[in-house]
């Protein structure tokens, strides 16, 4: 008597558990250029270990190809993000890494509403015919 | 539709205790809503929804639970309790997750001052917390 | 009236409660000791050939399991400990320290033991993670909304554990596909180690041309790749896994957590196809004894643009449900949909105003139905 329309369930990152979308980064030096200084650095100089063994969920992948430095985030939406890291120090590339690991991996977008929702709304949505007829608004 | 019958054994119910009215009207607290204070500011909130804030917050990294401290509604279908300074904590149970910290798109002001052609460029970044209501259940 | 509603849900409740009394996972243990008895005594008289005796050390402990196959091994926890996308699987999904790495890396494998290396695929766990998850969902849905029709209680757990939303929950654990070919692997392009935690299936890779616009599809309707299927394996045979080392209880929470808690719009997925016909059928089904009317609340604008009517179903004084339409006939079918909906979604509470107990939640053997029987919106 009654048909099923088919529906897929919709995801909720946070709910219940969370995982982090950020899967991979890849670090892009030249062992040659100027600009791969800092991050030949943070390589030799052990920094990365630490904040690889701070960040379990992601895996770190070291890449040599010339040009500048680059690095490449890979999140779980299917998406990556190209980050420029030429010139720049090890620590600074160390609070760039920590910048785009706690992102989702959407566009950004400014949102002018508090609250985004697909839950249906509690109070259900007013209509001026539930009042009765005595009290309903009159032009 | 939107007045639900209640049935004697809840009527009976009511007369104890003003909280389990809030329970049986909001069908065990799958239809509730609650009003949290963040930094000062209302936010209609029902579990599973996301709420953005235009700021970071301090010392929370991706994943953390969050606690609300000030929480002046909460609401079903027909029934609100309201609590300006508050309502007791042990009564429910709530609280979000961080999802995301990140960056809202960049906006630039051209500052121009007059009887002058040069123009100074103003960039603005603001960071974007993202957190999803994890918890929302009365004890 | 209400009484006699009541009455129906208590019937319904009883009989809710002797379908859940055989519980399969709870004696998933003692059937596999049963089996084994069994097999021992029957081999020698019904085959003439000797069977391998497949032997348990220990039930509850899997890595102790000896497979009959003499090519296939395990993968040792050594290797797998070398492989960082098996290290950064296993910290991403929060499992626990006693899950080993290894039957990770065996639940990413589907490749057959013949074909691969000889290491054992999933297939044994992704069975076990089938029964676990449909017996879960299953129930969750029959208690929470023990009025649901039988149709749509199928698409609800479809929508949850079927091979569309697992194959998401897989590509949002970040689980990647291992397209590295041999050669290159041969050439030293990548580490060995790194194979180990990602997904293995065979893709015919060799006999597969691009061509802009076209896209291989194996499901006859051809909505699934067969990426998919490999993804919906692994995530069951990951949740297998966890049964194996940790039990049901850790089982049922990461259930909860990853697969009940994404959102399912009960509400949309109804076709009525004469809403007003089934009310009065389901009317008649509950026995009242006043005809099903319909009437019309209030109104505005009839002779405008832009009408809006609002019509009331009722039975004998009671409303039971309402809608707003357009015109008179959308306002009638509107409110006959409202008020099925209203009886279909429901869902009990208890007599504290909680949400109802579900059969594995109670670690009591007899489990009681405990719940305020409500009217509902009918």
């Amino acid at each position: 008597m009654v048909k099923a329309i088919p529906k897929v369930s919709i995801a909720r990152n946070g709910l219940g558990s969370y995982i982090q979308p950020c899967y991979k980064i890849t670090l892009q030096y030249c062992n040659w250029g100027g600009s791969s200084q800092g991050l030949r650095d943070l390589l030799t100089n052990g920094k990365l270990n630490q904040f690889a063994l701070n960040n379990l969920q992601t895996i770190f992948e070291i890449k040599q190809q010339r040009g500048h430095p680059l690095l490449i985030c890979n999140y779980n939406n299917n998406t990556q993000h190209e980050v420029e890291i030429k010139n720049l120090s090890d620590s600074e590339i160390i609070k760039k890494l920590d910048e785009y690991i706690q992102r989702s991996g959407n566009e950004r977008f400014k949102y002018n509403h508090k609250v985004m929702s697909d839950n249906d709304s509690v109070r259900g949505i007013w209509s001026p015919l539930f009042e009765p007829k005595d009290h309903r608004h009159k032009i | 539709m939107f007045k639900r019958f209640i049935t004697t054994t809840t009527t009976t119910a009511t007369s104890v205790s003003p909280i389990n009215l809030l329970k049986y009207s909001s069908n065990g607290s799958r239809d509730l809503y609650a009003i949290a204070n963040i930094h000062n500011l209302p936010y209609l909130i029902r579990k599973g929804d996301l709420v953005y804030l235009p700021y970071k917050l301090k010392n929370v990294k991706v994943g953390d639970l969050i606690d609300f401290k000030k929480i002046t509604t909460i609401g079903s279908p027909n029934v609100t309790l309201n609590e300006k300074d508050g309502i007791n904590p042990n009564l429910l149970d709530i609280n979000a997750s961080c999802v995301e910290i990140t960056k809202e798109p960049i906006r630039v002001k051209i500052n121009k001052k007059q009887r002058c052609r040069r123009t100074t460029r103003i960039y603005d970044e603001p960071y974007q917390t993202v957190i999803r209501i994890n918890e929302l259940r009365l004890k | 009236m209400f009484k006699k509603i009541n009455n129906v849900s208590t019937t319904r409740s009883k009989s809710y409660a002797l379908k859940f009394s055989p519980i399969i996972i709870r004696q998933l243990h003692s059937s596999i000791l049963l089996q084994q008895a069994t097999t021992q005594k029957k081999s020698p008289k019904s085959f003439d050939t000797p069977k391998p005796n497949i032997k348990y050390d220990s039930i509850t402990d899997y890595q102790s399991y000896k497979s009959n196959n003499i090519y296939s091994h395990r993968l040792p926890e050594s290797t797998a400990q070398q492989s960082p996308p098996l290290i950064a699987l296993h910290s991403r999904l929060n499992l626990p320290k006693n899950y080993s790495l290894s039957t990770l890396s065996q639940a990413l494998n589907l490749i057959e033991e013949e074909e691969g290396e000889g290491l054992v695929n999933n297939y044994s766990l992704n069975k076990l993670g089938t029964t676990l998850l449909n017996y879960f969902i299953n129930e969750f849905y029959m208690i929470n909304y023990p009025r649901l029709p039988s149709e749509i209680h199928n698409m609800a757990c479809k929508s949850l554990i079927g091979v569309e939303s697992l194959s998401s929950i897989g590509k949002s654990w970040g689980i990647e596909i291992d397209e590295i070919t041999k050669l290159d692997r041969f050439l030293g392009q990548e580490n060995e180690f790194m194979k180990y935690g990602r997904l293995r299936f065979n893709n015919n890779k060799e006999n597969k041309v691009k061509i802009d616009g076209l896209t291989e599809v194996v499901d006859s309707r051809g909505r699934f790749k067969q990426e998919d299927f490999a993804y919906a394996y692994a995530v069951r045979s990951i949740i297998g896994g966890l049964y194996t080392h940790c039990g049901e209880e850790s089982v049922k929470q990461f259930i909860n957590d990853h697969i009940l808690s994404r959102k399912v719009k009960l509400d949309s997925m109804f076709e009525f196809k004469k809403p007003s016909v089934e009310l009065i059928n389901l009317c008649n089904k509950l026995n009242f004894k006043e005809p099903v009317t319909i009437k019309l609340i209030a109104e505005t604008g009839r002779l405008s643009h832009q009408p809006q009517f609002l019509a009331g179903v009722f039975v004998g004084n009671e409303k039971i449900g309402e809608g707003i339409g357009s015109s008179l006939k959308e306002a009638q079918t509107r409110s006959c949909v409202n008020s099925l909906l209203s009886y279909y979604l429901y869902s009990p509470i208890n007599e504290n105003g909680d949400q109802v107990n579900l059969p594995s939640d109670d670690k009591r053997t007899s489990y009681k139905f405990e719940s305020l029987i409500d009217g509902g919106d009918v």
